[in-house]
């Protein structure tokens, strides 16, 4: 059952079209995650689906539990920046931001215990790490009971333990019934919170689906690794007929659809003209297709 | 209405935590009364006999308090506030743009309101200037002043698209204002083509019935004109801040 149906959504920006023409549907206690390169759009559809925006064409529409239209939907947004006054106290924050949905002030204690921000009550919002400020946003998205939460690249910029415990609450949240869509240009972040991924690019969606399903529709199955002893010549490898192979810290990296003979005549070719320091093949990420198909839908 | 002083209650904290808000709403107004009772204090204007002229510039110093606490402060804030993205979280709330533009206003007022009363005491203790006029017509046009300057100031921070256009703009009114009102030369003095133009000011106003409270002593019913051009500058400038809020 849908919360959201978004239908052919546009949105223009003077004579650049920012949306053109996207559409997806966000079911009742879903994560759903908008993914996509910087410019792609992302934070302008979060924009509008939280009303912060208007929209140019398309239809958008919010239904209950019993697939009801419904108007009045309670939202908690988080902003790529934590947006809050700087010299209020934490306690402050909760207590002014409660009052005005006209909500108790004390909901939010299990979450505040959660990130560990009980102790940090009667410190003012510019004394707290950028860390600490991005979980206070996400704590006080909640002071109003949300059915629906939408998150503006929740862990930007911020350190892989401060990223664990965010994603920790946002796994906790969805546990409770609540529905999440979040905008990120983190793959991983992506893989390992949503249910389902919109690949969004220059304004449009790629493809909608699930990370697993994304990656076994849309890409070659297998990532194969080089790296080589000594200096190394790009070139060999087209000579070889591998293309599209990627280097990255000394590592030469591309995908196959089949660990067939080709590619083990392509290795042992390798092997006979450079020493090769490791060599791995796996199963490719999502990151893999995320590349692929933005690179692709970009040349073309 | 609960949101309303919910709103108001917490822009009173972040101001008297503000070092640059207490700055301006307080110390430039008390400055300004030192300064101008020392350089004005024995100039007669059109006084006469029996008024103490210096009476005229504490309507000047007053008027001055209600722009700085008015258009500076608002237009700085609010300009800066939209930039952060304050605003755009406050209109993910149940807050309306009526909470949001009232609640500013009546913290304005309250600081304009304390910073009059210590530009008064301030003349009465230290310069011993005799006090005069109705305590309650000053009240009113305080809040007149203080809702046409507050509205001045969100429309330019709500037109203006970064904070440092929006300053610049407040800065160039409210130093016409200040010098075309008549709250820092007495208007005898301007020409007739510059006295047109203070008619257009809408300080200018405010600093007549002020004055006239202050120096004169008059009734506000002698003054029902300038009451009536003060009452509508009000309205429409209100109008506008309401019409033009944009949260970012």
């Amino acid at each position: 059952m849908s919360m959201i149906s978004i239908t052919n959504l546009v949105k223009k920006f003077d004579d650049m079209r920012a949306l053109k023409g996207i559409s997806f549907n966000v079911g009742h206690g879903e994560i759903f995650a908008l993914l996509g390169p910087n410019g792609s759009g992302k934070t302008t559809t979060l924009e509008i689906l939280m009303g912060l925006q208007s929209f140019d064409e398309g239809v958008i529409n919010y239904f209950d539990q019993n697939g009801k239209a419904k108007s009045n939907i309670k939202i908690g947004p988080v902003f790529q920046t934590p947006v809050y006054y700087e010299n209020l106290t934490v306690r402050e924050l909760i207590k002014y931001y409660s009052q005005f949905y006209k909500a108790p002030t004390d909901r939010l204690s299990k979450y505040l215990d959660m990130v560990n921000l009980h102790n940090k009550l009667d410190c003012q919002f510019k004394d707290l790490s950028g860390g600490q400020k991005q979980q206070l946003s996400i704590v006080l998205s909640l002071v109003n009971e949300p059915d629906l939460l939408f998150f503006d690249e929740p862990s930007n910029a911020l350190d892989p333990q401060i990223r664990q415990k965010i994603w920790a609450l946002i796994r906790t949240l969805k546990e409770e019934g609540r529905t999440i869509v979040f905008t990120t240009h983190y793959i991983e972040e992506a893989e390992a919170l949503a249910d389902r991924v919109s690949i969004l690019n220059m304004g449009e969606i790629l493809v909608t689906d699930t990370p697993q399903r994304i990656i076994q529709d849309y890409n070659e199955n297998y990532v194969v690794e080089l790296a080589l002893e000594e200096p190394f010549c790009g070139d060999a490898l087209e000579q070889l007929g591998v293309r599209n192979a990627k280097l990255n810290k000394g590592v030469f990296s591309f995908c196959v659809n089949a660990i067939d003979g080709d590619v083990l005549q392509t290795v042992k070719q390798l092997s006979e003209k450079f020493n090769i320091a490791k060599f791995s093949i796996g199963k490719s990420s999502l990151e893999d297709v995320f590349v692929k198909l933005t690179t692709e839908r970009s040349a073309s | 209405m609960n949101r309303l002083i919910n709103f108001f209650t917490m822009q009173c904290i972040i101001a008297a935590r503000s070092k640059t808000a207490l700055l301006w709403s307080f110390l430039y107004p008390f400055v300004m009364l030192i300064l101008m009772l020392s350089v004005f204090g024995g100039m007669n204007g059109d006084a006469v006999a029996g008024d103490d002229p210096r009476l005229m510039t504490v309507a000047g110093v007053l008027v001055i308090t209600v722009m700085s606490g008015g258009i500076f402060a608002i237009t700085t804030v609010l300009s800066a506030d939209f930039q952060n993205g304050v605003y755009k979280r406050l209109r993910v709330t149940d807050l309306t743009r009526f909470h949001v533009i009232g609640g500013l206003i009546l913290r304005q007022f309250m600081i304009i309101l304390l910073g009059a009363f210590l530009v008064c005491l301030g003349a009465n203790l230290i310069f011993s200037v005799p006090l005069q006029g109705d305590l309650l017509t000053i009240l009113l046009l305080l809040a007149l002043g203080s809702v046409l300057c507050c509205s001045i100031g969100f429309i330019i921070a709500n037109v203006c698209h970064r904070p440092q256009t929006a300053t610049a703009v407040a800065n160039g009114i409210f130093l016409i204002m200040l010098f075309l009102s008549g709250s820092t030369f007495p208007k005898t003095f301007f020409p007739e083509w510059l006295n047109i133009i203070s008619h257009s000011i809408p300080a200018s106003y405010l600093y007549d019935l002020l004055e006239s409270q202050l120096f004169y002593n008059e009734r506000l019913a002698d003054n029902t004109h300038t009451l009536f051009v003060l009452l509508a500058m009000c309205f429409v400038s209100l109008a506008l801040a309401i019409k033009t809020f944009k949260w970012e």
